[in-house]
């Protein structure tokens, strides 16, 4: 099967201030198939965001290269790949109705005449499950759901292939988000969409996506398939994010958590990333990153320790 | 407080349309021609026939001052159309694309900001015949870089907000997201740089024709009116008084105008902008 | 120890009922629970507890806190002043706004210190670097020299929670205190509440609409809708064998890491409109005709109290 969407070894990086060059994404290469949900996890700082707005041509790679249905492509914006982002308030522009907001993407392409564009647009605006009435609301006037859903219907009247989802539900409360988790799936079969499902919440990740990728200070440390990956992880710092994750259970309480500081290590540090914050470090592990080996069919684990890390 | 914000911008706002109504409508408010003189009655103070008294060559001062708000008002409204004109459109420019057009336009308002108004009307003056076209020139062109900094900061901080990213990633040009997305959201701090920009241009008028550089007599300006009253300050407490006070209240209309606006445009109270609604 | 009765706010330019008739009491050393979605009134039964609601609010209610006596909206601000930061902890969610940028992070909580106790700058300084250290602001002398803009989210949410606690309070209320945070800092965050209310005999008011947060801290849970009490329970109870639909809503919506998500979840669209009825009757599954009527708050033989006809 071929892949919808190929990243190979991208690089990116970003000046902070007074710091030196930090590599936000350091060799990331994913193979994201026609249909599929893809996960991407991590904490903030792991170069998740950057590595999808560098999907959909917000940010530029130094390095690497994207492929589109098999062909190599220049990071550009292009009207098969679009985003929704965390903070809906933000992404959508308030001085707009939600009829304009939705409308602007047929405007920009120039589809139809107004009465065709309206009509698409109304078909989608039931297909999110928002009534008619929104049309006329302005973005404050809608919940957090509804915003999200409006900034997916825009999304959707272009006909996109791939939706880059950053963090769409975690400004939203327990009932929102699922309800838009629902409606995520339902759109992907009407609509045949791809999506690379960026979040924190592994839960989350679990509950929608195929497979997923783990990242940690911008290198895939783990990857495979979601029941996989979550019920066998293989590197300590998957396990550490699910030890961590609160389980709606009052009788599974958490361990004491103590997160150990982390030492800034400066990007050009030899060694694993992730070995300041890691139980199982040894002394190769300060000295040689681990390379993303294959551990069983589909699952590979960028660890030292992983061969021996025994499956509890 | 709320109904207080509201009347500090009801009340600016009927005194400007009261002086704006004064100043078309001139004719039917002066009972004088503000250029009549009349020797005999020369320096008079306020009385029932001149309500605001006469000035050394017997004009209705009253009439001059109602014929006066045309010029005033007409002034500070070119000069602020011409200075947010141009310095949102370069402030949106530089703000937008940044880099080199960025660099080009701020080093350009700060030649400006440090060269005086009144020195490049001097300036002029030395060339041209003071006319009010020239006026409404010099007081726009030292007054657009102020603009074009606020508007330049407020795209700088929409630029950012994912709205113009969704956008460009649907197709639109530059232009479009900067004409359709970000202006019109830059819109509050702008208006309410117009109405600073009103009272200062008003002011500026007032300055250069004290110093005789603005629109020449006999066109009655309150500026030179008052330069023409200077003489007389202690004689003839009137002459200078009128125009000053129709200065102060024209200055002072504005500037409730703009604290109202600036008021109810404020973050907090303005839908959209700002964070993230804070109440659960 | 902290006995709210009757607390009403409404916002009379919106004609919104933000809360009403709420009851509810904190026992000595017990952490209690609040869940909803947004605009259940969870936050704005924080505000009210510490004298901060907005000046747009109305609201009524008696609060007792220690023998302290508090009518609302008759009580002065520095009767509310005398007890904030001293004997009343309040953390809230937003940690990039919650600090003062131009304090160090170390004065920031000296200074209540100073403040309410009367210490001297040393006495101060001593007592902050001894929390620093305990909340693993590490090393504590460094971090209290630090600015908040050189600290890391997870590191202001503990500055925040130092001053909240620093006075020894006897009751801290959190306002959703992990959800901007990573998941990893959001478990170290939930181990430190935990210790502090077990060891310094504090009580916590826990506000969240994570349940998986409050599976971990809650003694018990009041559960909110549409500004109303609609259950109280224990937290083993009230996860095991929820009695109101709405809380069974809620349960069935937290993606979890060992079930799948639940597609039975109800995706009606909110009603919006206000209702003399029970809140949640418009979405509710069990509804039957006289949910019309808003139903009383009856106590169940175990103990638990439940807003809902069915339960009768």
């Amino acid at each position: 099967m071929e892949a919808i969407l190929a990243l190979k070894a991208i690089e990116a990086v970003y000046s902070s201030g007074t710091h030196r060059f930090v590599k936000a994404v350091d060799g990331v290469s994913i193979a994201i198939f026609a249909g599929e949900t893809f996960g991407l996890v991590g904490e903030s700082g792991s170069g998740k965001t950057t590595l999808g707005k560098i999907v959909v041509g917000l940010e530029r790679p130094c390095r690497g290269s994207l492929y589109y249905k098999g062909r190599r492509v220049d990071p550009a914006f292009r009207r098969e790949i679009q985003m929704v982002f965390q903070d809906s308030a933000a992404a959508l522009n308030p001085r707009l109705s939600v009829a304009d907001l939705l409308e602007e993407g047929l405007v920009i392409q120039k589809i139809g005449d107004r009465a065709e564009r309206m009509q698409r647009v109304a078909k989608i605006l039931a297909d999110v499950g928002l009534d008619k009435k929104m049309l006329k609301r302005f973005p404050h006037q809608l919940s957090g759901g509804q915003r999200q859903r409006v900034a997916l219907a825009r999304t959707l009247v272009v006909l996109p292939s791939v939706i880059v989802l950053d963090e769409p539900v975690s400004a939203l409360d327990v009932t929102a988000s699922t309800r838009l988790l629902l409606l995520l799936a339902r759109l992907k079969e009407a609509y045949g969409l791809t999506y690379l499902f960026i979040s924190h919440n592994l839960a989350v990740v679990l509950q929608i996506c195929e497979r997923v990728a783990v990242m940690y200070l911008g290198k895939i440390v783990e990857t495979g398939k979601v029941e996989t990956v979550f019920k066998l992880p293989a590197h300590p710092y998957t396990r550490m994010l699910l030890d961590a994750h609160p389980q709606p259970d009052p009788m599974k309480k958490m361990p004491f958590y103590q997160l150990a500081e982390s030492k800034i290590l400066p990007s050009t540090a030899y060694g694993c990333g992730f070995h300041p914050r890691c139980p199982k470090a040894a002394l190769r592990c300060q000295s040689v990153a681990p390379a993303l080996v294959q551990k069983s069919e589909g699952h590979f684990v960028a660890c030292h320790s992983a061969v021996k890390y025994s499956i509890t | 407080m709320k109904r207080q914000q509201g009347a500090e911008l009801y009340l600016g706002i009927a005194l400007i349309l009261l002086l704006t109504v004064l100043a078309v409508f001139s004719p039917l408010f002066a009972n004088y021609d503000p250029h009549q003189t009349d020797a005999k009655r020369w320096l008079q103070s306020p009385g029932e026939e001149h309500f605001f008294g006469t000035d050394r060559l017997g004009r209705d001062i009253y009439s001059r001052v109602v014929y006066g708000a045309r010029v005033s008002l007409a002034v500070g409204f070119l000069a602020m159309l011409f200075s947010i004109t141009v310095g949102t459109a370069l402030g949106a420019l530089a703000g937008y694309f940044g880099g080199f057009a960025d660099q080009l336009i701020m080093r350009l308002t700060d030649i400006v900001l440090v060269y005086p108004a009144m020195l490049l009307a001097l300036t002029l003056a030395a060339i041209f015949e003071p006319a009010i076209w020239l006026v409404v020139l010099v007081i726009g062109a030292t007054g657009w870089p102020a603009v074009a900094r606020l508007v330049r900061g407020e795209i700088l901080r929409l630029k950012s907000l994912e709205f113009a990213a969704a956008s460009r990633m649907l197709g639109a040009s530059h232009w479009r997201v900067l004409l359709i997305h970000l202006l019109p959201n830059a819109f509050g701090p702008i208006l309410v740089a117009a109405t600073v920009a009103v009272p200062a241009a008003i002011l500026t008028e007032a300055g250069l024709g004290y110093f005789g550089l603005g629109i020449q007599p006999p066109i009655p300006t309150w500026g030179n009116m008052l330069r023409e009253a200077q003489n007389y300050i202690r004689h003839a407490w009137w002459y200078a008084t009128f125009p000053g006070a129709a200065i102060f209240i024209t200055v002072f209309a504005f500037h409730l105008m703009g604290e109202g606006f600036r008021q109810r445009l404020d973050p907090d109270s303005q839908p959209g902008r700002g964070r993230r609604a804070y109440y659960h | 120890m902290l006995t709210i009765t009757d607390l009403s706010v409404v916002f009379p330019a919106g004609n919104v009922q933000a809360l009403s008739e709420l009851s509810f009491y904190v026992a000595p050393g017990e952490t209690v629970g609040i869940v909803g979605e947004s605009g259940s009134g969870k936050s704005m039964t924080a505000l009210a507890i510490a004298g901060l609601l907005p000046p747009a609010a109305k609201a009524v209610g008696e609060i007792r806190f220690w023998g302290r006596h508090f009518v609302i909206g008759v009580s002065s601000n520095s009767d509310w002043r005398a007890i904030r930061g001293s004997e009343l902890g309040i953390l809230f969610q937003d940690h990039s706004t919650g600090l003062n940028p131009l304090l160090s992070a170390g004065s920031q909580v000296s200074e209540v210190l100073r403040f309410h106790q009367q210490k001297s700058k040393r006495e101060a300084d001593n007592e902050t670097a001894r929390l620093f250290s305990l909340l693993g602001l590490i090393p504590a002398e460094v971090r209290m020299r630090q600015f908040p803009h050189q600290l890391s989210g997870g590191m202001k949410q503990r500055v925040m929670l130092a001053a909240a606690i620093c006075c020894r309070p006897k009751l801290l209320i959190a306002d959703e205190p992990t959800t901007a945070l990573d998941v990893s800092i959001q478990a170290q965050i939930l181990c430190l509440l935990r210790e502090q209310t077990a060891n310094a005999e504090m009580s916590l008011l826990l506000i969240s609409h994570d349940l998986g947060v409050i599976a971990q801290l809650a003694d018990r849970v009041l559960v909110l809708c549409a500004g109303q009490l609609v259950e109280e329970a224990a937290v083993a109870k009230l996860f095991s064998n929820p009695a109101h639909p709405y809380t069974n809503l809620l349960l069935a919506s937290v993606p979890r890491l060992d079930l799948p998500l639940a597609l039975n979840v109800p995706v009606m669209e909110d009603n919006d409109e206000p209702t003399n009825g029970c809140g949640f009757a418009s979405r509710c599954p069990e509804r039957v005709s006289k949910c019309i009527y808003n139903p009383p708050l009856i106590r169940l033989s175990d103990g638990r109290k439940v807003r809902c006809h069915n339960r009768r």
